[in-house]
């Protein structure tokens, strides 16, 4: 079924003019009810692909780097399609039946049609150029509306500074599931097997997600008062004295506030260390109402542990001043599953609106045509958020 | 004697029991039964019994437990769609004439179409007469609120009849009633009630025991008795609907009226070119969305290019105006556009208007045109008037407007019919003033034309008041025409100044209005009077097609509003977007520098002002509506569309790009108070990097400013740290709540459920592990009250505790106080009050139904959440954000339709558009369990093409059928099994799961038997499934070699080509192997 044609990486300036060529025709706007949606750029690539793969609607992205450029990571030239999202593609390929991925030769344009997410056991190798908590967040919608209950094994980077770390995907992210009444039988968990630090990786986590048949609307606002903060301050292949300076220096603006934080210290070594060494501090405040916010860090090269505490406690300060009962991080994915609630109103309050929010906003309008409520409160500065759900089912699911 | 004395005296006398008696009624009492002591202590003395009773009861009590099924009714809701059903010549027509006489006093010639009528202070119902051919029955059922089965009495069923119930079945059983027509045929009594009684047992087997059946006698003047039409409207004012899963979750449209809107000139070039549709009708089922697929039934999928809410042409009274009595003639309404009520005929490519007498038109001209007419109309327009005065019905007669008497309208109007050059011609002749205001423009006018417009407007005016008249006459000229005057409330001086306008303007209005008289393009009479008004309906914004149907008005109308509306919106945006453009300038230099003085004064005075307006995060993110408040989402989406163009042509990479100049005002100004304002400013700066870097883009992680992260270190009262401190538990709770929620509930107040199992943590004292710190609630002022706070510790802990305590208590009773009624939340009230009702609640509360009541507690909850969220926002806002309500009246615009829609476009088949929700598009394989209807003659075959009904669709497609063996292998079946279910599977729409399917043989009248051929659900939709066959490869050496042989007729078709190392059998020697399989033909 699948074609998963070429993963362009080459270097190829003398196509550009055929590029803008189809460029060209690809600049028709999306009407509204079109088939088949068109974008371009490489921007908000695993949004388009996961909205896509819900709607059934299929999307033609181009433009996707069409530009050679050079990237932090690795000193080679970067065009179309990179890495971690040919991985994310080959593994919602392995997570569906009849997905259609064509990619064109230098990799700056996709066409992608989704088939149905199947799920199962599967296993996969994430690659390190994006860490495991990229590719989860995406799958997390999509595991939800499956025909069977994921069980993956995926390897690569756990925590890194760029997205949410196992450990808050862990300690929040699921957590928010539930407010959509999913897995209240259990079965959602998030396994960290190895821990794997950048640049080399080599973290391995098994997730599990229950399939749903319908969400459940959620009316979310009251921010509460921050009662307790945890945390995880782990490190890997470094000195085991790092994560306790981690954790003992992430209190010291907190206790200001507030007696009861906790920051555990997770060592490790040898096979379960990963790749490369690395330290990481997460931090979760919890609040008299279950809201969850996370803020975390991770550890770049010469950073010293006590800068990297101080700086995760900062972090959860900024997320706690900005209010909502979502933190930054989780705007998205909440807006998301509200809008696949069944035909029902859905409320919740969030701090600032973040600018990735505002495209996953606009995205939500191209394939499900919802339209939220923003209505900013001035007195606590936060938004209230709020939608219709536009009545989701999982079509995956068999019935008896 | 003495013998039988001594035996008397011998044998002794058995003891009589007295059967009678005070004696005997005791021992009755007792029932021979033993006496017990204590009765208390046997309560139940037959165990089985009781426990077969017991389980009894609970079983029916269960069984009255459905789950509840969300009722998404609106305020106003649709009209009721009631199809009548039956075999031809049954007396559908007869029976829906018989009722809209009932309903609104008017004689319908025809029942084409849906038929809306007011029936009652709160119920419209629209009639549908179900055509005579299998997909229009499919179509209707899918719809129907209610079907009256028509059955010809003194022919018994039809075959149809149980067709169209078996239809009704699959597509969630809408209410039935019977009718029995041509009962006045028996001329029997005996043999009529017989009969009666027999159809009825009959229809009730395959309904319900119960079902209504009504009887109808004798036609009198086309129409059934009065009493017993009366009888049926009772029961259709009376009848309660159940919401069907289907039609629950998905919003359709009968559409009841509909035009054709495609610019003519394309239709002659290419005939077969798409269309350009308008339908229209009431929303139905949940709310339909703007940018929403479709499914038009018999047609196909398609995206609305626009829809927009039109007034409702068939309006419900005001409650308070029919509060205490009961409709009059002018409430009860008819709309039937498809329906020829009036003077209008519809024919396959045109209308053709009635005009009966002419009023305006000389003697002379008339003749003329009457030829013309009744050459061109086929007699059809003509004649209905003739009919319709043969059926003897004077009341139609009024409605030509017999007792006319505006002279000097008529002379106008006939004035304007001896125009005789063209409009175009006096343009040409006439000048024209580009700029200057409207009065400008009435001063560069001719005398000539000045004058045509004050003709026009007084024409207008006439017409206004001619209808006026009408109106007054209580006629049936009309009750739709009622409909109208609603809009017209704005009053005939305004109409007659706006056409004084629109003749002033010097464009070509006067023209379009002759022209389109000339074309005959699908305007009513009615409409055709009220041309000014129409006018402007297009003219307004947003509105667009208030029943417009000309084009070329519109277009000239679309061009003028566009523009005078860009500018607006031009100069909405200036204020935002100058700084921006003004830069521009000023890097290419030379621009006057005044404006720059006190440039950043202004600025702040905007920002100030803009955060006190309280930026519209909504236009930030969706890109600003425009159209004064009358837009829809479809013009939003065009809207966006135009500004991606506009983005492509800047930059190209660049997507989704924001119209408006508002956000990079802001983001100049790097204000930071509405998340909004911040979002975007770092949405555009980060454009660039999220192209081209791994860390840039696609991350839903949020990086504030390092620097802006340096605050959190300051010291002092007033540093950072203390502005935050009373989001936490350990600060002021009173100013914590408030500035948390605005709910104004928070933690502190103790009334939601969640808060309280926390509070209770936060209240107990703790030990801080890391530092061995110990925490007493003492130490921090953890309550509204301070006065425990003095105490020593100890003490305020128990205090504390006990508060705790009380504290919950309170929180339980307001919790189910909450169940009971809404109310009370909004009173608040005192603890002794809240505590009184918590005793009274508390002996009714029961452990059975805690749960039942919860789950409807929470759904009344989400139900209110519903109706207000939105309720603020104003109509347009909602109608984005929520979609169109049931009940709404809307216009559809398609923009390619296939040409066939229209050329085949007969008004009595029904067009339904049906809402596709997310992902019901596109075609899977689709696994249904199925069974072959016991009625139909034949069995199905693998691979034969059934057309199958599932959702709104009919489709024709290949199924295969397989049955489930014990080891789950699904195995192919040549032919359905008798009286058995099957799996079958086949490759089409996709259909959510559990949704009811049939299939047909052929959906032609021709078909003899019962037509419906297979019934099941849809259980599961995938890429593939795996049905396997089990093959026995039998086949006949052709040419035999040493070790190989060539073995001919083993496969029979493609698919069992299969190789594989099994052993094969080969006439009892030992295994060999398949090396090359091939099928040939």
């Amino acid at each position: 079924m699948t074609k998963l044609a070429a993963n362009g990486m080459k270097p190829a300036s003398g196509k550009s003019s055929v590029l803008k060529k189809t460029s060209k025709r690809s600049s028709q706007p999306n009407e509204p009810g079109a088939a088949v949606l068109r974008y371009k750029g490489s921007k908000h690539f695993r949004q388009r692909v996961v909205c896509s793969v819900l709607s059934g609607r299929a999307i033609r992205i181009d433009d996707i780097r069409p530009f050679p450029t050079t990237t932090d990571y690795q000193e080679e030239v970067q065009m179309g399609i990179m890495g971690h999202e040919a991985a994310f593609l080959r593994l919602v390929d392995k997570l569906t039946n009849g997905t259609q991925v064509e990619i064109n030769e230098t990799g700056t344009t996709l066409r992608f049609k989704p088939g149905y997410v199947t799920g199962g056991r599967e296993s996969h190798d994430c690659g390190t150029s994006r860490s495991l908590g990229w590719f989860i967040e995406g799958l997390l919608p999509l595991a939800l509306f499956s025909k069977t209950p994921f069980n993956l094994t995926l390897s690569g980077i756990t925590n890194d500074d760029v997205d949410l770390s196992v450990d808050a995907l862990k300690a929040v992210t699921l957590p928010l599931l539930k407010h959509f009444g999913v897995a209240e039988e259990g079965g959602l968990e998030l396994k960290v097997k190895r821990r794997g630090a950048p640049p080399g990786g080599g973290g391995l986590v098994e997730f599990r997600c229950p399939i749903v048949r319908e969400l459940k609307p959620i009316d979310f606002t009251e921010p509460g008062l921050i009662k307790r903060i945890r945390g995880n301050a782990y490190c890997t292949k470094v000195s085991p004295q790092i994560a306790n300076r981690v954790a003992e220096s992430s209190r010291g603006l907190l206790n200001r506030l507030l007696p009861d934080v906790w920051v555990h210290t997770d060592h490790h070594a040898g096979r379960t260390g990963g790749e490369s060494p690395g330290f990481a501090l997460s931090l979760v405040a919890e609040s008299t109402t279950g809201v969850l916010l996370v803020a975390e860090t991770a550890a770049d090269k010469g950073t010293l542990p006590e800068d990297l505490g101080n700086f995760g406690s900062k972090l959860i300060l900024e997320e706690i001043k900005n209010g909502g009962c979502v933190d930054s991080s989780h705007q998205s994915l909440a807006m998301l599953l509200m809008v696949l609630c069944p035909e029902d109103v859905s409320r919740l309050r969030i701090g600032k609106l973040t600018r990735y929010s505002v495209t996953y906003l606009r995205h939500l309008r191209d394939f499900f045509g919802a339209y939220f409520r923003l209505k900013p409160d001035p007195q606590t500065s936060t938004v209230l958020v709020s939608c219709q759900g536009i009545g989701f089912k999982n079509l995956s699911r068999g019935a008896t | 004697m003495s013998d039988a004395l001594s035996l008397t005296k011998d044998a002794k006398k058995p003891h009589r029991t007295s059967k009678s008696g005070a004696k005997a009624n005791k021992k009755k009492e007792k029932g021979g039964k033993v006496e017990r002591h204590n009765p208390r202590a046997f309560s139940v003395s037959k165990i089985g019994k009781t426990r077969k009773t017991q389980q009894r009861n609970l079983d029916r009590a269960q069984r009255k437990e459905v789950v509840p099924q969300v009722d998404r009714a609106e305020e106003v809701p649709p009209p009721v769609m009631v199809v009548v059903m039956g075999p031809r010549g049954s007396g559908k027509t007869t029976l829906i004439r018989s009722l809209i006489k009932l309903y609104t006093g008017h004689n319908l010639k025809e029942s084409t179409g849906p038929i809306t009528v007011v029936s009652g202070k709160n119920r419209r119902i629209t009639f549908q007469e179900c055509p005579d051919d299998l997909c229009g029955m499919v179509d209707l059922a899918k719809v129907a609120d209610l079907v009256l089965l028509v059955v010809d009495g003194s022919f018994g069923f039809e075959m149809e009849t149980f067709e169209f119930l078996n239809i009704l079945q699959v597509h969630g059983f809408p209410k039935v009633m019977c009718v029995l027509t041509h009962l006045d045929r028996f001329d029997n009594v005996k043999a009529l009630r017989a009969t009666k009684k027999k159809l009825k047992t009959r229809f009730w087997t395959e309904v319900y025991n119960g079902a209504k059946v009504f009887g109808m006698g004798g036609e009198i003047n086309g129409k059934y008795p009065k009493t017993e039409v009366r009888n049926i409207a009772l029961y259709l004012s009376r009848t309660k609907f159940r919401p069907l899963r289907w039609r629950n979750t998905h919003p359709y449209v009968v559409v009841d009226r509909y035009e054709d809107i495609t610019y003519p000139q394309k239709v002659l070039e290419d005939p077969t070119c798409d269309r350009e549709v308008a339908v229209f009708g009431y929303v139905r089922g949940t709310h339909l969305k703007a940018g929403q697929r479709v499914h038009v039934i018999g047609a196909g999928d398609f995206g609305m290019a626009e829809v927009s809410a039109l007034q409702d042409p068939c309006p419900l009274p005001t409650k308070e105006k029919v509060a205490n009595r009961s409709l009059n003639k002018k409430e009860s309404q008819l709309y039937a556009p498809l329906a020829n009520i009036g003077s209008v005929v519809i024919d396959q490519d045109a209308m053709y208007i009635d005009i009966g007498r002419a009023n305006y038109t000389r003697k002379e001209n008339l003749l003329l045109e009457d030829g013309a007419a009744e050459a061109a109309g086929g007699g059809g327009g003509s004649g209905s008037e003739e009919e319709e005065e043969d059926d003897g019905d004077d009341e139609y007669e009024e409605g030509g407007g017999g007792d006319f008497d505006a002279k000097d309208s008529s002379r106008l109007l006939r004035e304007l019919q001896d125009v005789r050059s063209a409009v175009d011609e006096k343009m040409g002749a006439s000048e024209l003033k580009l700029f200057g205001g409207r009065k400008g423009g009435r001063k560069g006018v001719s005398g000539e034309e000045a004058s045509m417009a004050a003709a026009r407007a007084a024409a207008a005016a006439a017409a206004e008041e001619e209808e006026a008249d009408d109106g007054g006459d209580g006629s049936e000229e009309e009750s739709s025409e009622d409909e109208d005057e609603g809009e017209e409330s704005s009053g005939e001086e305004e109409s007659s100044e706006e056409s004084s306008e629109e003749g002033s303007d010097g464009s070509s209005d006067g023209g379009a209005m002759s022209v389109d008289e000339d074309e005959g393009n699908g305007v009513k009479k009615r409409k055709n009077i009220k041309m000014p008004r129409e006018e402007r309906v297009a003219a307004s914004p947003g509105g667009s097609g208030g029943g417009r149907t000309r084009r070329r008005a519109l277009f000239d109308d679309d061009d003028v509003t566009g523009r005078g509306e860009d500018g607006r919106d031009e100069e909405d945006d200036s204020d935002g977007s100058m700084s921006e453009d003004d830069d521009d300038v000023d890097e290419n230099g030379g621009v006057s520098q005044a404006w720059k003085s006190g440039m950043a004064t202004r600025a702040a005075e905007r920002f100030l002002q803009r955060k006190s307006q309280n930026v519209n995060l909504q236009d930030l993110v969706y890109g600003r509506p425009g159209r004064g408040g009358q837009d829809n989402a479809a013009k939003e989406g065009e809207d966006s569309a135009s500004e991606e163009e506009g983005g492509d042509q800047e930059q190209d990479d660049d997507f989704f790009t924001i119209r408006g100049g508002g956000n990079k005002g802001s983001k100049r100004r790097g204000h930071s108070s509405s998340g909004g304002g911040d979002a975007e400013s770092e949405d555009d700066d980060d454009d660039e990097d999220g192209g081209g870097g791994v860390g840039g883009g696609d991350r839903s992680k949020f990086y504030p400013d390092r620097e802006a992260l340096d605050d959190w270190e300051g010291t002092g009262d007033d540093c950072a740290i203390e502005a935050i401190r009373n989001k936490f538990v350990t600060g002021d709770w009173g100013s914590g709540a408030g500035a948390n929620g605005a709910g104004g509930g928070g933690a502190g107040d103790g009334d939601d459920g969640d808060g309280d199992d926390d509070d209770s943590e936060v209240y107990g004292d703790f030990e801080d592990l890391q530092t061995g710190d110990k925490f007493g609630p003492g130490a921090e002022d953890s309550d509204d009250s301070d006065d425990d706070d003095d105490g020593d510790e100890e003490n305020g802990m128990e205090t504390e505790r006990e508060k705790n305590a009380r504290l919950k208590a309170e929180a339980m009773a307001s919790k189910d106080e909450g169940e009971e009624g809404d109310e009370d939340e909004e009173g608040g009230g005192g603890g002794g009050e809240k505590k009184k009702r918590l005793d009274a609640n508390g002996e009714e509360i029961e452990d059975d139904d805690e749960f039942l009541r919860e789950a409807t507690k929470r759904r009344e909850d989400q139900q209110t959440r519903n109706r207000k969220e939105f309720e603020d926002m104003g109509d347009a806002a909602q109608l984005r954000i929520r979609g169109f309500p049931q009940g709404r009246y809307v216009r559809i615009r398609f923009k390619a339709l296939p040409a066939e829609f229209v050329t085949n476009f007969r008004p009595e088949n029904p067009v339904i558009v049906g809402g596709l929700m997310a992902a019901e598009e596109g075609l899977a394989m689709v696994r249904t369990r199925a069974k072959r209807h016991r009625w139909h003659g034949k069995t199905l075959k693998s691979n034969d093409p059934l057309v199958v009904s599932a959702g709104w669709r009919r489709f024709q497609t290949q199924p295969v059928f397989a049955t489930e063996d014990p080891n789950e292998r699904q195995r192919y079946l040549k032919y359905t099994p008798e009286h058995m279910h099957c799996f079958c599977y086949f490759y089409g729409p996709i259909i959510p799961q559990n949704t009811g399917i049939m299939a047909f043989q052929s959906m032609g009248n021709t078909a003899t038997g019962f037509r419906v051929a297979l019934t099941g659900t849809a259980l599961e939709l995938d890429a593939k499934f795996e049905v396997v066959k089990k093959l026995k490869l039998v086949g006949y050496p052709d040419k035999i070699f040493k070790k190989t042989a060539f073995i001919k007729g083993m496969f029979n078709s493609d698919l069992e080509c299969w190789s594989g190392s099994t052993s094969l059998r080969l006439g009892g020697s030992s295994c060999s192997v398949i090396l090359t399989p091939c099928y040939v033909g």
